[in-house]
C-alpha cells in the first residue's frame, strides 16, 4: 500500500504563525514523498482541533500523520490518542516541533519559515519509515512486599493491606510489633532475610531465608524499609572515645538513666556533643539537634541538679516546633558553645573534651558525661541488600531515591519503591510522610485487577545478525538482555526493557535496534535535517 | 569559514534533559541560529558514532550531543557511555584528518536554557572560525 501521509500545521493562536509563514510554508511541504495533504489549523490541541484531526485521518485514509505545533514534550500523548480515535496506530505519527524549537527561538520570520519546513520534512521522511506498535500489557500481582518492619514498614503496610491486597513484611529481627502482626492482611515474616530477587514490576519473585528455611513469595512490588543506624563510637574515631562516661545517645533518652545514676552528687556537668561523626560521614544528618534538645529537656526534668551544656556547629532545627525546642533549652539554662569536637579524654572522674573552634583555635571543657549526638548511617547490610536487588547506591550508602524532588519512593528499577530512613535521614514525621507516599504510588501504579502497560518501544535482536558478543548486554543498565546459551544469540526481555538505545549504540552488528527509533528511521530524519 | 555562509549544526538532544532545556530556551523567547537542527533521542547513549559521521559528511559543519548531567541520565547510566563514544569519534576525526572539534558534548539539564543557549553560540563561534568542512562536498551521504 502507498503511503498516504497527511501534514497539519498548528498555528497555535499566533504563537507560530506570528513567527512562520504558514500562508509560504504549506506550499512548500506540497509534494514530498507520500504526502497527500498539507493543512493549516488554528488550534489542533483544542477539543475542536482534535476531532477534527481525527475525523481528517479517517476521511483521508491517511496511512501517517506528522503534526506540526509545540513539543511532543507537551502534546505527544495528546495526539498519539487523536490518532487512536481516527483508527491509526499512534505510532505511525510524528511531531515536528516548530514553535519552542523555531517560532519561539529564531528572530527572522524567513529563516523561521525555512527552518520550519526542514523540520517537517525531517518529521515526514522518518514518519513514512515508521511502524505500527502494538500497546503491551501484562496481568500484573497486587502484592507488595516490605522489607524492614520498622515505623516506615508499618505505616506503609497499614494503608496498602486490603481484601485485594496481600502485604507481606519481612524483618530479619524475629520480633515484630504487635501493630503490625495484628493487622489484617499482613503476613509478616520475622527472622527473614531477602537472598534474592528475580522478575520485574507487576511479577517479582523474592526469596526470603531464615536459619535453616527458605520460602519464595510472589510479589507485584516492593518497598525498602529497612531504615538507618546511628553511627558508633568506633566509626566516628575520635581519640579517647573510649573513655568510660561517654555515650552516643540512645534513641530513647530513658536508656541513659543508668549513666545519669552514676553522676557524682552537687551539680555534675553534663555535655551534649553535636555533629558527632559528622566530619566522617560528610553530611547533616538534619534530625540531630532538635532530638538532643529533646533529650536535654528530659534530662533537665529527671536530673534537675546537672549543669547541661551542648558544644554545636550549626544548629539546625526547621519546620514549625524547632525554633521552640531551641528556645525552651535556652530558658532551662544550658550552655551553648561553638565548637568541633578533636579528642575526649578520661581524665579522673571528668572527660576533657578538646575541640577546635570558628577562629581556629584549640578550647578545652570537662564534664562528668558526655552524650555524642551521632550522624545517622545506613543501617547494617544495607550495602548487601542494595547489591541483591539491584537499585542504586547513594555515594553515602542509603538507597538512592529516582529523583530526590520528583520521584522520592521511587528507585531506579521500577516496581522496587522506598520508604523512611533508608533513603537517608529522617524523623518519624518524614519516615510517615514517604510511606504514605510509597503507598499511594503502590496503589495508583499496581492496581488489583488491572493490567500494566508497557514501554511499546522497546528494542529486539535480530538473531540472523546477531554474533553473540554481548556488547548489549553490558550496557544495559536494566539487565533487560539475556543470553541465549543454544542459540549463542543475545535477546531482550521486553517486559524489563525501557527503549533507551544505549544498546544500540553499542552493537557493533546492528543486529540490535530500538522499535520506533531505528537506525533507518533516525537515519533518514537526519538526511533531510541536513538537507 | 571561507566565504560567508553561516556554519551548520545538528544537535542530538536526549529527551529527558537538553531537549527539556531546548524546550525552556523556547518558553523563555532566547534567541538561536537559525541553521542548527535537533534530532531529538530518548537517551543521549542512542547517539551511535555513526549517525555524527553522517551528519557530517551530509553537509554539516558541527554535530552537538547533549543529555543529562552526569548522574542524571533518565536511565541511569546512558551518558556514561556517551561520553565515551563521543571521545571515540572525535579519536576517528583527528585520524581522518578532520577537527575533532567538529563534534562536541554537553552536558544540559532541563532548566538550563541559558547554557543551551551560550553552547550553540559559542559553537558557532568556534566554527567560523575554522576551515569549511570540506567533507562536506566529498562524499555522499
Ligand atoms: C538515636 C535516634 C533517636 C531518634 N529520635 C527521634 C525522635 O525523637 N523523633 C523522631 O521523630 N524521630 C526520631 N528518630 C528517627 C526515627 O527513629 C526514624 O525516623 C524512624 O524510626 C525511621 O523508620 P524506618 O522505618 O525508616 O526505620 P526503623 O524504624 O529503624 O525500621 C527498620 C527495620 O528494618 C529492619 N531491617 C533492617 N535491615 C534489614 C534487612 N536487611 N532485612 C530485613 N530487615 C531489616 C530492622 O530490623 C527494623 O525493624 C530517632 C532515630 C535515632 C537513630
Ligand atoms: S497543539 Fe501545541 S502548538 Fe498547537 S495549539 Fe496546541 S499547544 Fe499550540
Ligand atoms: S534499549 Fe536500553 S533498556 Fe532496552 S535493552 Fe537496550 S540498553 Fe537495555
Ligand atoms: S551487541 Fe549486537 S551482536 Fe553483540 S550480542 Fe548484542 S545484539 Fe548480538
Ligand atoms: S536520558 Fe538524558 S542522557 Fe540519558
Amino acid at each position: 500500500m502507498n503511503a498516504r501521509v497527511g501534514v497539519y500545521v498548528c498555528e497555535c493562536g499566533n504563537n507560530i504563525s506570528d513567527q512562520v509563514d504558514i500562508a509560504a510554508l504549506v506550499p512548500m511541504l506540497e509534494g514530498a514523498p507520500g504526502v497527500v495533504k498539507v493543512m493549516s489549523h488554528r488550534l489542533l490541541c483544542s477539543k475542536e482541533g482534535q476531532e477534527f484531526l481525527a475525523e481528517e485521518v479517517r476521511k483521508e485514509g491517511l496511512t501517517h500523520l506528522v503534526v506540526a505545533a509545540c513539543s511532543p514534550r507537551q502534546h505527544l500523548p495528546t495526539f498519539m490518542e487523536v490518532c487512536k480515535r481516527g483508527g491509526l496506530n499512534p505510532y505511525l505519527m510524528q511531531m515536528a516541533n516548530i514553535r519552542e524549537q523555531c517560532a519561539w527561538v529564531t528572530s527572522d520570520r524567513h529563516e523561521a519559515t525555512e527552518k520550519a519546513a526542514r523540520m517537517i520534512r525531517a518529521a515526514i521522511a522518518r514518519v513514512v519509515r515508521q511502524a505500527p506498535l502494538p500497546e503491551r500489557e501484562v496481568e500484573a500481582n497486587p502484592d507488595v512486599i516490605i522489607i524492614g518492619g520498622g515505623l516506615s514498614g508499618t505505616v506503609t503496610a497499614s494503608m496498602l493491606a486490603g481484601p485485594e491486597r496481600r502485604v507481606h513484611v519481612v524483618d530479619r529481627n524475629p520480633a515484630l510489633a504487635v501493630a503490625l502482626t495484628s493487622l489484617k492482611g499482613v503476613e509478616t515474616h520475622g527472622g527473614c532475610e531477602v537472598e534474592a530477587v528475580r522478575g520485574f514490576f507487576g511479577n517479582f519473585e523474592v526469596e526470603l531465608a531464615s536459619k535453616g528455611s527458605r520460602q519464595e513469595v510472589r510479589v507485584g512490588a516492593m518497598v525498602v524499609c529497612t531504615g538507618s543506624r546511628a553511627m558508633t563510637l568506633q566509626e566516628m574515631g575520635y581519640p579517647g572515645s573510649e573513655a568510660p562516661h561517654v555515650v552516643v545517645l540512645p534513641q530513647d533518652p530513658e536508656s541513659l538513666r543508668p549513666y545519669l545514676d552514676a553522676l557524682p552528687s552537687g551539680q555534675p556537668k553534663v555535655m551534649f556533643v553535636h555533629c558527632a561523626g559528622r566530619e566522617r560521614v560528610g553530611y547533616c544528618s538534619g534530625v540531630c539537634c532538635l532530638r538532643s534538645f529533646k533529650a536535654m529537656r528530659w534530662m533537665a526534668e529527671t536530673a534537675p541538679n546537672a549543669q547541661l551544656s551542648c558544644l554545636h556547629q550549626d544548629i539546625c532545627v526547621p519546620g514549625r516546633d524547632g525554633e521552640r525546642e531551641y528556645q525552651g533549652i535556652l530558658g532551662i539554662g544550658a550552655r551553648m558553645t561553638w565548637g568541633r569536637l578533636t579528642a575526649l579524654a578520661q581524665q579522673g572522674p571528668q572527660v576533657t573534651v578538646s575541640f577546635r573552634r570558628e577562629d581556629g583555635s584549640i578550647g578545652q571543657d570537662a564534664a562528668d558525661l558526655v552524650i555524642l549526638v551521632p550522624a545517622t548511617v545506613p543501617n547494617h547490610g544495607a550495602r548487601a541488600l542494595i547489591d541483591i536487588i539491584g537499585v542504586e547506591a547513594g555515594p553515602a550508602g542509603f538507597v538512592e531515591e529516582a529523583h530526590p524532588m520528583l520521584e522520592p519512593v521511587s528507585t531506579s528499577v521500577k516496581g522496587i519503591y522506598v520508604a523512611g530512613s533508608a533513603s537517608g535521614p529522617r524523623d518519624g514525621r518524614a519516615t510517615s510522610l514517604l510511606s504514605l507516599a510509597a503507598a499511594a504510588q503502590i496503589a495508583a501504579e499496581l492496581r488489583p485487577g488491572k493490567t500494566l502497560r508497557l514501554e511499546a518501544q522497546t528494542s529486539q535482536v535480530c538473531e540472523a545478525l546477531c554474533t553473540g558478543c554481548r556488547n548489549c548486554m553490558t550496557v544495559c543498565t536494566y539487565g533487560a538482555i539475556e543470553y541465549d546459551l543454544v542459540a549463542q544469540t543475545c535477546r531482550v526481555n521486553e517486559t524489563i526493557c525501557r527503549g533507551c538505545g544505549n544498546c544500540v549504540a553499542a552493537c557493533p552488528s546492528e543486529a540490535i535496534s530500538v522499535k520506533g527509533a531505528t537506525y533507518q528511521q533516525i537515519l533518514q530524519e537526519i538526511k533531510e535535517a541536513v538537507r | 569559514m571561507s566565504g560567508n555562509e553561516e556554519p551548520r549544526v545538528l544537535g542530538f538532544l536526549c529527551n529527558w534533559c537538553a531537549y527539556a532545556g531546548a524546550d525552556l530556551a523556547g518558553v523563555s523567547r532566547l534567541q538561536l541560529p537559525a541553521n542548527f537542527c535537533v534530532i531529538r533521542t530518548m537517551c543521549s547513549a542512542r547517539t551511535e558514532p555513526l549517525f555524527l559521521f553522517k551528519a557530517l559528511l551530509g553537509g554539516m559543519d558541527g554535530v552537538l550531543v547533549a543529555g543529562c548531567h552526569p548522574g542524571d541520565c533518565h536511565y541511569q547510566r546512558g551518558n556514561y557511555f556517551t561520553r565515551r563514544r563521543l571521545v571515540m569519534v572525535q579519536e576517528i576525526l583527528k585520524a581522518l584528518n578532520m577537527e575533532h572539534e567538529r563534534v562536541r558534548l554537553h552536558w544540559i539539564s532541563a532548566s538550563e536554557c541559558s547554557l543551551y543557549q551560550k553552547v550553540l553560540t559559542e559553537f558557532i563561534e568556534d566554527l567560523k572560525g575554522m576551515e569549511r568542512n570540506v567533507a562536506r562536498d566529498e562524499v555522499f551521504l
